[in-house]
């Protein structure tokens, strides 16, 4: 898929280079969504340097310009855009003006519907947008199998223990106490057992 | 009261106040995943760090439990796990010859999340004739239930993997700092 | 924040094609755009001040821009006072009502009034505020029913909310004392810039709405340039052929085929980018791109300012805008439909367009297709979509 972006890159690109009225959208599969609002809750702001609100459209679009007008941030996510119709959309192209704070922008997560609807009934909005839609590429910044084996392998030959061993250890509450061991029970997906440590 | 058990006792105080004084407390794995991302990426700008925008997105990873979606332990990681010290395993380099890589374990189950495990290790530039590898390491090891052995918890290896001696009061975040701005690296080495 | 970071913000603030363009004009980034109606349309109001001009162009062409600037003019010429207005800042546009238009120009009639005390003027303050915003009426209830109750509460809303309850009469009545009053309390003329209609999606509602507001305006002797989609002059040229008023087009730019075009975009580059870190190839390649739709030229920088960020790089190159212009065609692409490809292919074999269709007017609207005047008229394909096309026509055939 194109303009596909993992989150580390799409914070990289864009978390810093806001310094006008500079509006994307980035297209999550349906699911993720609230998932990916989450994450960028959690880090859009460490990126942007800029107070960041988060408003939903889930009352319709006149609430969404509403709360935009109202809110005092400088940076806006907007969400919950999904179950938005043709018409929300049209009227949302028409008010474009009232999303011009004189501030920084902001940036729309949308299922791939919901980005179909937007191009056909807001283009005003889309020309804003110019290359700005991005496709999230999920989870790549998490461990793929291969690098997951790499590390276990290698932490296998370091002590001369297999994954067994250390499972059994940590469940017999005998784990040592250097912080691979921590490493090695997560990337078995036996992060669980940390727990019987403490 | 002997000498040693002197101390053992020094040691129970000194560790007691470092990890006081130690911010380990995080929002959640994912906030300082991307507070060492911004670091890197900054001092890859700065043309500090070696490594350009997609080096450090292929060196910076998260593990495990965050792929179940649920709350749990997580791991982040800066570069390959690297134990003989071979530059071979993928790490993060300095403009400064330097080289260095990290892991964080995070416990999310509770609120705010903890950081309870890390290990930061930077490589120094290898002298003439040198055959071993100097180099720094700071460890957090896991929390023990019989409170801490040998109170030795959070350590540095001064390029010596069987000493150990208390590391300063700095969280992961710090640690990371420090390598990338605060280690001077002279041209010359200091006439003794 | 790292210093070349600081930079590369800067630059991509220069190269905001969004939303304010007056934030552009007093940033010294206004390069004129050559062939503009600004001195036709001042030309004409200077002679005849009370009369109705409509500005159509298409998205991202560079219209409120030009209507800001013709503010600028208008007000220099010494008996005029020219208004600007961003109708979707004051009302809900995508529910425009007949009558609206002129309750904002009341409006504005009423600021340049201010405090003025003569009591017929009162009255007719008055309507218009009512008009505007809406009022509560208590209606008595008979005091014979079986219980007492309060007076009932009745709430009419505005016409800058939404339904409308006045007498259209008695607020054209008022429109019009309160436009004496201030042409005489400002001894100029008065004609008001109505700029965010463009926007309007049924055209119908262009014409029954604003339009016809507007006629009723210039009826008191007060002019109006109102801002229009670049489907309207197509879909409803009878009814803009037979309204006495003045037409103008902001075609987008033949770069091609118009040296004056060509010059335009290099002078933008000039202002946005004085030390050359966009090299020239690569300018010659974003402004070919573009199509010469402004919007897209800024947007086509951005994102090569964004690859040469990413890629460590400290000058923008060809590399950089070969990768901008591959993520604006694929952003262009998104939507289109079997049929839209067919009629692409048609615009870009036959080389001529008719619009006839709904679905043709969209592609106009949406960029897909661009009209051009100067040197002459014709229609292509937007060339950031021509290579995309050519390979999905390929696959077509292939099966």
């Amino acid at each position: 898929m194109d303009n596909l972006f993992s989150l580390d890159e799409f914070l990289q690109r864009n978390g810093g280079l806001l310094d006008s009225n500079i509006w994307m959208v980035l297209v999550v599969d349906i699911n993720d969504i609230e998932l990916t609002v989450t994450d960028l809750r959690d880090t859009l702001e460490i990126f942007s340097e800029c107070s960041t609100g988060t408003i939903s459209g889930e009352s319709g679009v006149r609430n969404l310009i509403n709360q935009i007008k109202e809110a005092s941030e400088e940076y806006f996510l907007l969400w919950k855009l999904d179950d938005w119709d043709n018409n929300e959309w049209k009227i949302f192209d028409a008010l474009r003006s009232r999303l011009d704070k004189g501030n920084k922008g902001g940036l729309l997560v949308l299922s791939e519907q919901a980005n179909n609807l937007m191009i056909h009934n807001a283009p005003n909005f889309v020309s804003w947008l110019g290359a700005r839609i991005y496709y999230l590429h999920k989870d790549a910044e998490i461990l793929s199998d291969e690098e997951c084996d790499r590390r276990l392998a290698t932490l296998q030959e370091w002590t001369g223990k297999t994954n067994d061993d250390v499972i059994a250890l940590a469940e017999n509450r005998q784990l040592p106490t250097d912080p691979e061991y921590g490493e090695w029970l997560i990337l078995l997906n036996r992060g669980d057992l940390l727990e019987r440590q403490k | 009261m002997s000498d040693k058990n002197n101390w053992q006792k020094i040691c129970a105080d000194v560790q007691e106040r470092s990890l006081n004084n130690t911010y380990l407390d995080v929002n959640n794995a994912t906030s300082l995943w991307a507070a060492i991302l911004k670091c890197l990426t900054t001092a890859s700008d700065e043309k500090i760090l070696n490594a350009k925008q997609d080096e450090i997105r292929k060196l910076l990873k998260k593990g495990a439990s965050s792929q179940i979606g649920k709350k749990g332990y997580t791991e982040i990681m800066g570069g390959g796990k690297n134990f003989n010290r071979t530059q071979d395993i993928p790490h993060f380099k300095l403009h400064n010859g330097c080289w260095f890589d990290f892991a964080i374990t995070i416990d999310e189950t509770c609120k705010p999340a903890q950081i309870i495990g890390f290990d930061f290790e930077i490589r120094f530039p290898q002298k003439e004739g040198e055959t071993l590898v100097p180099f720094l390491r700071i460890d957090l090891n896991l929390p023990e239930h019989n409170n801490d052995e040998r109170n030795i918890r959070f350590h540095l290896h001064p390029s010596n993997d069987d000493i150990m001696i208390h590391s300063p009061p700095m969280s992961p975040l710090e640690i990371l700092h420090m390598f990338l701005y605060g280690l001077n690296i002279r041209d010359k080495p200091r006439s003794s | 924040m790292s210093d070349r970071l600081k930079f590369f913000r800067r630059l991509m603030s220069a190269f905001e094609g969004t939303s304010n363009p007056q934030r552009a004009v007093e940033r010294g980034f206004y390069v004129n755009l050559p062939n503009n109606p600004i001195g036709e349309i001042t030309g004409r109001v200077a002679l005849r001040p009370s009369s109705v001009h409509l500005l159509f162009g298409g998205i991202g062409s560079g219209k409120t821009t030009q209507l800001l600037l013709t503010q600028q003019a208008l007000n220099e010429l010494e008996d005029i006072k020219a208004i600007y207005v961003d109708v979707s800042l004051v009302t809900d546009i995508s529910d425009l009502k007949s009558g609206a238009l002129i309750a904002i120009a009341g409006l504005e009639l009423i600021n340049i009034l201010g405090s003025s005390s003569s009591s017929d003027l009162k009255n007719f303050k008055e309507i218009i505020k009512k008009a505007a915003y809406g009022y509560t009426e208590y209606i008595p209830i008979d005091m014979t029913a079986m219980s007492w109750s309060k007076p009932r509460e009745v709430n009419y809303k505005g016409l800058i909310s939404t339904e409308n309850r006045e007498n259209r009469e008695s607020i054209s009545l008022a429109f019009s004392a309160l436009s004496q009053a201030a042409i005489s309390t400002t001894k100029k003329e008065i004609i008001f810039l109505f700029d965010g209609l463009d926007r309007l999606s049924k055209s119908k509602t262009f014409i029954n709405s604003a339009l016809d507001d507007v006629i009723e305006i210039n009826k008191t002797g007060v002019g109006s340039i109102l801002v229009g989609s670049i489907v309207i002059p197509y879909s409803e040229r009878a009814y803009i052929a037979e309204i006495t008023g003045y037409s103008y087009f902001l075609p987008y730019l033949d770069v091609l085929e118009n040296v004056e075009a060509k010059q335009f975009f290099i002078e933008i580059f000039k202002v946005r980018d004085p030390e050359n870190f966009i090299d020239q190839d690569a300018r010659e390649l974003l402004i070919f791109h573009s199509g010469g739709v402004l919007r897209d030229l800024m947007s086509l920088c951005q994102a090569s300012i964004e690859e040469a960020y990413m890629d460590g790089s400290e000058l923008i190159t060809v590399q950089h805008a070969n990768q901008a212009i591959l993520a604006l065609a694929r952003s262009k692409v998104i939507g289109l439909t079997d049929a839209n490809i067919n009629t692409l292919r048609k615009v870009m074999t036959e080389k001529s367009f008719s619009p006839r269709t709904s679905e043709d007017f969209d592609l106009l609207l949406t960029g897909h297709i661009l009209e051009y005047r100067y040197p002459r008229q014709r229609f292509v394909v937007h060339p950031i979509l021509v290579p995309l096309i050519e390979s999905m026509a390929v696959s077509l055939t292939n099966g």
